[in-house]
């Protein structure tokens, strides 16, 4: 049976700054307050950022679960807290099943060497032997097409190749629980479309799929159960299109309170990738 | 082993088999997260799954190993050229100092080296283990210790191909072992399970506390000067307290004098067994303390 509990989640980041004057703590929070985490300063003085804020929340086989939020709300922080890389400072997290993560993208590879020793490397972190890995080898280069490359360093792949490598690994070792964090940008339309496949076909054998993203057209693709988060806090949990919706509305009213002037039309996959190419 | 021992050569056979798509099963041990853990049950847990997964950390350890070299062309051997560069370049130093017969404290010198270069390579890589490896731990969910079998490892690997260097050096001078050279064996392996925990407890504390890792780098630069390698303790002397308050000459003691003239140094066995026992209970305890806090420090 694969599951992850989390129970009263509470996680903040210790910073090792400390507050320059008096307010500055409460100044910080007045101004990014629609983009980062509550800083909160102790007795000593000491500044730290409240990441995630007593989430409750259960998965179950097949379960699919979106995680949405602005910037800073915590996206992130959860997902690694599902993944067992943050304990949190309060609450409890249980998980059963083989985790494969994906976040971002330098993370879990060695750049220096070849794709094929990255896979023998990620097979082996997730506990296979080396003769599992050889059966399993054949299929991650047909599915990334890396062909000859596979036999060159990974410093010298495309962005695009280096995920395309990433995502296979992470799938093909068979994981009850995979925990992807805004991986499907850097893909072209090919790649995405093998990745829902390869989504969907991990599904079948049941199992936890949870994805971070700001793109909701993905989020409603892939999801059954979406959690809003705010400032690290559970704003609202359920049904994807409940979720959705909840929001959508939260954010037209907030900018007709402010005329307009926040007001971003929701993301689809295409204004995203334009907005992100125009960043680069 | 070629730099490519931990891919497979089989593989374009592999591919050309891909095509067929059987589906693969594989049988992978399972796994689970419980985050309320006692913190000290926890970090036996870890140390013993660290272990366990030797195929993990001794393909990493191979790997960091032949990265360091990989574009120069004479690739590793340059493990083994720069060592008997550097001994030749401090025997040098000591006959100039000595104005002495060099031959007679070659082997001395050389040993004495070799093993200080083990001890300070370990240290210096155990102050930032889990620093290096923040961007695996970032990623993955991996037994802490196992960084720590890794850069153990690594270093073996670098410290066989410096025995080669010195091997070569000791020809040149006429060394011959003794019959109790055997005896630096058991030595060798009670230095490896004191790097566990230097390592287990410089991680942590010097992940925290970063003012520490300079100064204890700063140290380690003077170690060379400290250590008795390059001179002999003479009792009443102030070289001989530095010696005596300096854990390093025990260890370098219990690994050298078997292979200089073949007996067990029992005075310093008991010294290195004190430090085995307090060093083992302190870095227990530490990396109980921050073996979960250590993912915040190394952001």
């Amino acid at each position: 049976m694969t599951q992850i509990k989390l129970e009263n989640v509470t996680l903040t980041f210790p910073t090792a700054a400390k507050a320059r004057r008096v307010g500055e703590a409460e100044t910080a929070n007045r101004e990014s307050r629609r983009v980062a985490g509550q800083i909160d300063r102790d007795k000593r003085n000491r500044l730290s950022v409240s990441a995630l804020r007593s989430v409750s929340l259960e998965l179950n086989d097949g379960d699919r679960f979106g995680i949405i939020g602005s910037n800073g709300s915590g996206k992130t922080t959860l997902l690694r807290v599902m993944g067992g890389i943050y304990t949190p400072q309060k609450g409890r997290v249980l998980t059963k099943g083989r985790i494969a993560t994906m976040f971002s993208m330098g993370i879990g590879m060695n750049a220096e060497a070849t794709g094929l020793q990255n896979i023998y490397l990620s097979g082996l972190m997730a506990g296979a032997n080396r003769r599992q890995i050889k059966q399993v080898v054949p299929e991650i280069i047909e599915f990334t097409e890396l062909g000859d490359y596979v036999h060159l360093p990974i410093r010298t792949y495309s962005q695009g190749m280096a995920m395309r490598l990433k995502f296979a690994c992470a799938t093909a070792f068979r994981p009850d629980i995979v925990l992807l964090d805004e991986w499907i940008g850097a893909g072209d339309e090919d790649f995405q479309e093998k990745a829902q496949v390869r989504i969907n076909e991990l599904l079948e054998k049941a199992g936890i799929i949870v994805i971070a993203s700001h793109n909701l057209q993905l989020i409603r693709s892939v999801a059954t159960k979406v959690i809003w988060l705010e400032r690290g806090e559970v704003r609202m949990i359920g049904e994807t299109q409940t979720v959705l919706d909840a929001r959508a509305a939260e954010r037209k009213r907030l900018a007709e309170e402010n005329d307009g002037d926040d007001y971003v039309e929701e993301p689809t996959l295409h204004n995203l990738t334009t907005v992100r190419s125009a960043a680069n | 082993m070629s730099d490519t021992s931990i891919s497979d050569r089989s593989t374009r056979q592999d591919r050309s088999r891909a095509g067929r798509q059987k589906p693969v099963t594989l049988d992978l041990p399972q796994q689970s997260i419980r985050s309320d853990r006692n913190a000290l049950l926890a970090a036996l847990i870890d140390i013993w799954q660290g272990l366990s997964r030797a195929d993990v950390w001794t393909a990493l350890a191979w790997e960091s190993f032949v990265s360091t070299y990989r574009r120069a062309s004479l690739g590793i051997l340059w493990a083994t050229l720069s060592f008997i560069m550097f001994v030749f370049a401090i025997l040098t130093f000591r006959v100039a100092v000595s104005r002495g017969e060099l031959s007679d404290e070659a082997s001395y010198v050389i040993f004495g080296f070799l093993f200080f270069q083990l001890l300070s390579q370990m240290i210096l890589s155990a102050v930032n283990v889990f620093v290096t490896a923040a961007s695996w731990l970032k990623g993955t969910l991996m037994p802490l210790s196992l960084f720590v079998f890794n850069s153990i490892s690594t270093n073996t690997i670098v410290f066989v191909f410096n025995i080669v260097g010195a091997l070569v050096v000791l020809i040149y001078f006429g060394y011959s072992p003794t019959v109790g050279a055997w005896k630096v064996l058991p030595a060798f392996a009670v230095t490896l399970f004191n790097a566990i925990w230097v390592y287990l407890f410089l991680g942590i504390v010097m992940a925290r506390y970063r003012d520490a890792a300079q100064f204890l780098a700063a140290i380690m630069r003077m170690a060379i000067f400290l250590t008795p390698i390059l001179w002999i303790p003479v009792p009443g002397t102030l070289m001989a307290y530095v010696a005596y308050y300096n854990p390093l000459t025990y260890f370098i003691d219990i690994l050298r004098v078997p292979l200089l003239d073949g007996t067990f140094p029992i005075d310093s066995w008991k010294t290195v067994g004190g430090i085995t026992a307090a060093g083992w209970v302190l870095a227990i305890l530490t990396f109980a303390w921050g073996r979960r806090k250590v993912i915040y420090w190394i952001q």
